[in-house]
């Protein structure tokens, strides 16, 4: 299971980097799968390893985007805020109890709820960090697009890759 | 001062959260950090060759027009070889030749952020310096920002931090040319005051004034001139020679007589 896991993890950096980094579909969407990587991410109480871990993968991409500091800005700021939404959404005890927060273990509705403005947040600091005028039409399509595929496609790749997990039937 | 550990202690998390934000904030404001110069950006050893890997196999699907793109280029050349024939010109003194050419391929490029870099598979052991102007053969590219052993980082003519010094063919005007990050064919054109007559269509050409480039080598021709606008210049888009969507193969250039222009004019600042 971590095998499987962390070989996900590694598609999922290896789509980042090297195809949907380079390409902006229809003027306004821009795919992040490494978002997926750090939303699935399990939860871990006051842990320092997984902000260390979450610098060092953004570190990964920010070399191979020559974007220095970016992206582990970005994935320490996420992972901060999900340690404390995932305690908001679903509670402290499931959050322990389930090895990756991925829609079978949560359920459609709470994944929903969970994911969605994770992946609005990365946009933002994304756009904020990225161009130089934030607020502008341009920049706010960009978020509303972007997050919207961003989600459906997060729900495809895990549809793919990951099988139910039937032994948390607390759901 | 057990009470000090025990207080640490408690908000550890935290702390090594605003530790780690302070580290990344670090790290995009410093541009010129020497981790990030010689290790963290995309010339480094396992990245370069990644890329170059991938470069591999992508380029078997370019074969084709990039063979027609140095056809072309070799019509051009040969048209020129034979003017200068035919004018008995033609500069046979090697010795002279004030600009060398270092031949690379592009192993990656992005054109959608604000700063763009593109990666090349030639580095320090091929003789690239930092500092060096790179060109294709419709227009110039960008300029050398880091370098390995057997890779260079550019920094792209489309980054908005960028400005190349250009001059405008017809009138001799001399202008700065910068990206305004919207569109990947298009730059802007600056500082050209507003009595100067332009034409759209004027082709733009690098100036002599810096040692990156060589004098005339073709940027881009005007595409719009906007003069409405409450100012002493002109607002003027250019489109660009060099599309940067399938960028392939440049050229590094060399300048032997650098070193000499620099040091005569550092010279000259210190009698001042």
């Amino acid at each position: 299971m971590m095998k499987n896991n962390i070989l996900l993890f590694s598609l999922l950096m290896f789509m980042q980097v090297f195809v949907l980094n380079k390409i902006l579909f229809f003027d306004y969407v821009l795919l992040a799968p490494y978002v997926l990587v750090l939303i699935l991410y399990p939860y871990y109480k006051d842990s320092i390893i997984t902000l260390v871990i979450g610098f060092l993968l953004g570190l990964i991409v920010d070399v191979f985007n020559d974007s220095l500091g970016l992206y582990s800005f970005i994935s320490i700021i996420i992972l901060y805020f999900k340690n404390s939404w995932v305690l908001k959404i679903i509670g402290e005890d499931k959050a322990e109890e389930i090895s990756l927060m991925s829609i079978f273990n949560l359920g459609s509705l709470k994944f929903f709820n969970f994911s969605f403005p994770i992946v609005m947040l990365y946009y933002i600091l994304l756009l904020i960090f990225e161009s130089n005028a934030f607020f502008t039409l341009n920049a706010f399509f960009i978020l509303f697009f972007s997050s919207i595929s961003t989600y459906v496609f997060m729900i495809l790749i895990q549809y793919l890759f990951l099988k139910l997990d039937l032994k948390n039937d607390w759901k | 001062m057990r009470n000090l550990l025990r207080i640490l202690g408690l908000y550890k998390y935290s702390i090594s959260f605003w530790i780690l934000v302070v580290f990344s904030f670090f790290f995009i404001l410093n541009n010129n950090f020497f981790l990030k110069s010689y290790y963290f950006n995309s010339s480094n050893y396992i990245s370069g060759t990644i890329f170059s890997l991938r470069n591999s196999f992508i380029n078997y699907f370019e074969l084709k027009s990039q063979n027609l793109e140095i056809l072309d280029e070799n019509n051009d050349l040969f048209a020129q070889i034979l003017y200068y024939k035919s004018n008995k010109k033609s500069n046979t003194d090697t010795l002279n030749v004030r600009y060398r050419l270092i031949s690379a391929n592009v192993i990656n490029n992005s054109i959608n952020k604000n700063e763009n870099y593109i990666t090349l598979d030639k580095g320090s052991k091929d003789g690239v310096e930092v500092g060096m102007g790179v060109i294709s053969s419709k227009g110039i590219v960008g300029k050398v920002q880091y370098i390995s052993d057997n890779f260079s980082t550019l920094i792209s003519l489309l980054n908005t931090s960028y400005y190349v010094s250009t001059l405008i063919k017809n009138t001799n005007t001399l202008s700065s040319l910068n990206w305004d990050a919207e569109n990947p064919n298009k730059a802007k054109l600056l500082y050209i005051p507003k009595h100067i007559n332009l034409n759209e269509g004027d082709s733009v050409i690098t100036s002599s004034f810096n040692t990156i480039y060589p004098k005339g080598i073709g940027i881009g021709i005007i595409k719009h001139i906007n003069k409405n606008i409450n100012s002493n210049f002109y607002d003027i888009d250019i489109e660009l020679f060099q599309s940067f969507y399938n960028l392939s193969h440049v050229y590094i250039i060399v300048d032997t007589q650098k070193e000499e222009k620099v040091l005569l004019e550092l010279k000259n600042n210190d009698e001042e």
